[in-house]
């Protein structure tokens, strides 16, 4: 199950941890991120820093995200699609930001299972582009990881798919919002922290079945550009999006994805081969490719 | 670079008009009142007034810095929302939108998939007649140097309303307590300089980087009553979201997730409750909001340098939704 699953429970930690890499064009960068302290100390996967751990709870059940922030700086959690309460959406403006060394115990309950996004909310233009976000899953009531919600689909593979786009020059060399954050010009295509051979190679992002096995596969969007994705023409169904069921699936063989959208699709690949499914990231203004990233889908 | 000359086609797109729908738009002197009693050629029969003025502003944000812009304004009395001019009436109804041109460039007026009227000449008035058309949300756009135009500032809205006279979107479409009008629009400052000096802009390059809601920047839109999203519990807001910029805007709610229910008019019934909606450049989008509990909330962009000044966090297009 690529890592998803393992662990659906109903209290978390994060901390922040600034020295964070990210690894574009064959080297490295520094990035933002947050980690689960309680679960190897690193963010998604357990093995990288580039993304923020998953976290994944019960629809219904009260939850808490305990934040200590392990930083000079403040930084906050915002429960991007949880609808939560204000004091614990995470805004420095409307309810209060967690300084430096500081800790605070997010608290809210679980709503309707499906995909969805955390991210820091202090200087918001700068933190989340450097990396400050990750997903929160929310399981069905009754824990079940094989089940997309009550009465939704079942699957037999799931995959959670970060798209994310990185500016270097953000990354390595600023620390604060001003004219140097005016104009996004990214340089890092990337799908859960890593361009073309590292997502091509990564057991969390790759795809590995066998004919007939149907695949959940969840897309968040933490991008400042829109996000096409590709299966390599195969054919898939839009299921969900923001944590609600699709009144009726779609059937789309490509899916265009807003800046802090989510899209949950399903398909069941019965060809057997090697596949190269694509993320295009877009130009608001233009409408053209600025860059891409590839992963593999190996059918058995 | 192209200089744009102040009548720039002018004459002949106003010929090419007048000659298709001559007894519908029309062209006043220099000068004249645009009260309709004014117009050299009145527009006949019973129809309610539409007046805007388009001006040349110099506006300030958060970073410091002053951008140019043009602008339409209400005039004579006429409505707005924020700083941008808004009109409504009821579907099928007759409609006269009047322009006074204070601008040093030539300006015609649109409603897309609406009216389009003459090219009024800078220092002019023109006019032209339509009928309301069906109920729903409609941008008041710009049709010279188009592409220019919206990021440059010249935008409004129009809301046409049911003939039923009830507050639903259409005829026996979504019921609303309440409504709001949000009206995105993005600037690449360079393309603004290059207006104020009646140059044309690089169109090939376009990253905007100065960003306003009904024509305010936060936290000048806190500020604003027309764009702060105030509501009541319990209540059916809807939110008429519109973006005349170039940005494909992907706008987050927090708080709540809310319905998507038209979008340029066209009914949307494929989506579920969602809590980030795209709004494209040149669209409206028609959302309702359940308001489901109290609070302050943030609605904005989640390209985030679009809540900026330049750069400079939190500005830009951040509202708030206050719910009690
Ligand atoms: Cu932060
Ligand atoms: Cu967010």
């Amino acid at each position: 199950m690529a890592g998803l699953g393992n662990i659906v429970q109903a209290d978390w930690k994060l901390e922040s941890r600034m020295m964070g890499s990210i690894e574009i064009g064959g080297s490295n960068h520094f990035a933002w991120c947050f980690i689960d302290p309680e679960h190897g100390g690193e963010g998604f996967g357990g093995d990288r820093t580039s993304l923020g751990s998953h976290l994944e709870f019960r629809e219904g059940e009260m939850c808490s995200i305990d934040f200590y922030n392990r930083s000079g700086m403040p930084h906050t959690i915002h429960l991007h699609g949880l609808d939560v309460d204000q004091a614990n959406d995470g805004v420095p403006a409307t309810s209060f930001e967690v300084p430096g060394f500081g800790s605070y115990k997010y608290v809210f309950r679980a709503p309707h299972a499906g995909t969805y996004h955390y991210h820091c909310h202090v200087d918001t233009v700068l933190h989340y582009a450097k990396g400050m976000f990750g997903t929160i899953i929310v399981r069905p009531a009754d824990g079940s990881t094989d089940r997309a919600w009550d009465g939704g689909p079942t699957f037999d593979e799931e995959v959670l798919w970060n798209l994310a786009t990185t500016d270097t020059n953000w990354n390595d060399n600023l620390i604060a919002s001003g004219p140097e954050t005016a104009r996004f010009n990214p340089d890092g295509f990337v799908i859960n922290g890593g361009e073309t051979a590292a997502a091509s190679a990564d057991a969390m992002t790759a795809i590995a079945v066998q004919r007939g096995q149907k695949v959940y596969l969840r897309l968040v969007q933490s991008s400042y550009q829109w996000a096409r994705v590709s299966l390599n023409g195969l054919p898939f169904e839009v299921v969900a999006t923001d944590g609600r069921p699709m009144p009726t699936p779609i059937q789309a063989t490509s899916w265009e994805l807003g800046p802090g959208e989510r899209y949950d699709i399903l398909f069941t690949p019965n060809t057997a081969g090697t596949f190269r499914p694509m993320v295009e990231y877009l130009d608001d203004y233009t409408s053209r490719v600025i860059g891409s990233v590839k992963t593999k889908l190996v059918v058995s | 670079m192209t200089t744009i000359p102040p009548n720039a086609g002018a004459i002949s797109s106003r010929r090419a008009f007048l000659g298709k729908l001559a007894c519908t738009a029309g062209i006043v002197a220099s000068g004249t009142s645009l009260l309709p009693r004014a117009f050299a050629a009145q527009p006949a029969g019973a129809y309610t007034l539409w007046a805007i003025e388009a001006v040349e502003t110099d506006e300030s944000f958060g970073d410091g810095s002053t951008v140019h812009f043009y602008r339409f304004q209400p005039y004579q009395g006429s409505a707005k929302r924020g700083k941008l001019p808004y009109f409504e009436a009821t579907e099928g109804e007759t409609v006269v939108l009047g322009l006074k041109n204070s601008s040093r460039v030539p300006l015609q007026p649109s409603i897309p998939g609406v009216v389009v009227a003459p090219v009024v000449p800078a220092g002019q008035t023109g006019w032209v007649m339509f009928t309301m058309p069906p109920a729903g949300s409609y941008q008041l756009s710009q049709e010279s140097y188009r592409v220019v135009s919206g990021p440059c500032g010249l935008a409004g809205t129009m809301v046409s309303r049911p003939s039923n006279g009830l507050n639903e979107l259409w005829n026996g479409g979504p019921a609303f307590d309440r409504e709001y009008t949000l009206h995105y629009q993005d600037s690449d400052s360079r393309w603004n300089v290059a207006a104020a000096n009646l140059q044309m802009p690089n169109l090939s390059e376009y990253q905007p980087n100065y960003f306003t809601l009904n024509g305010y920047s936060y936290p000048d839109i806190a500020a604003d009553p027309d764009s702060v999203v105030a509501c009541n519990v319990g209540e059916r807001v809807l939110l008429r979201m519109s973006n005349s910029g170039h940005m494909r805007q992907s706008i987050h709610f927090h708080g709540y997730h809310a319905q998507i229910v038209a979008r340029n008019n066209v009914p949307v019934t494929a989506m579920p409750a969602k809590d980030t909606f795209e709004v494209a450049g040149g669209s409206t989008v028609d959302i309702i909001l359940n308001v489901l509990q109290a609070g302050s909330y943030p609605l904005h962009p989640h390209s985030l340098t679009a809540v900026t000044a330049n750069g400079l966090y939190p500005y830009g297009q951040l509202t708030l939704i206050v719910a009690s």
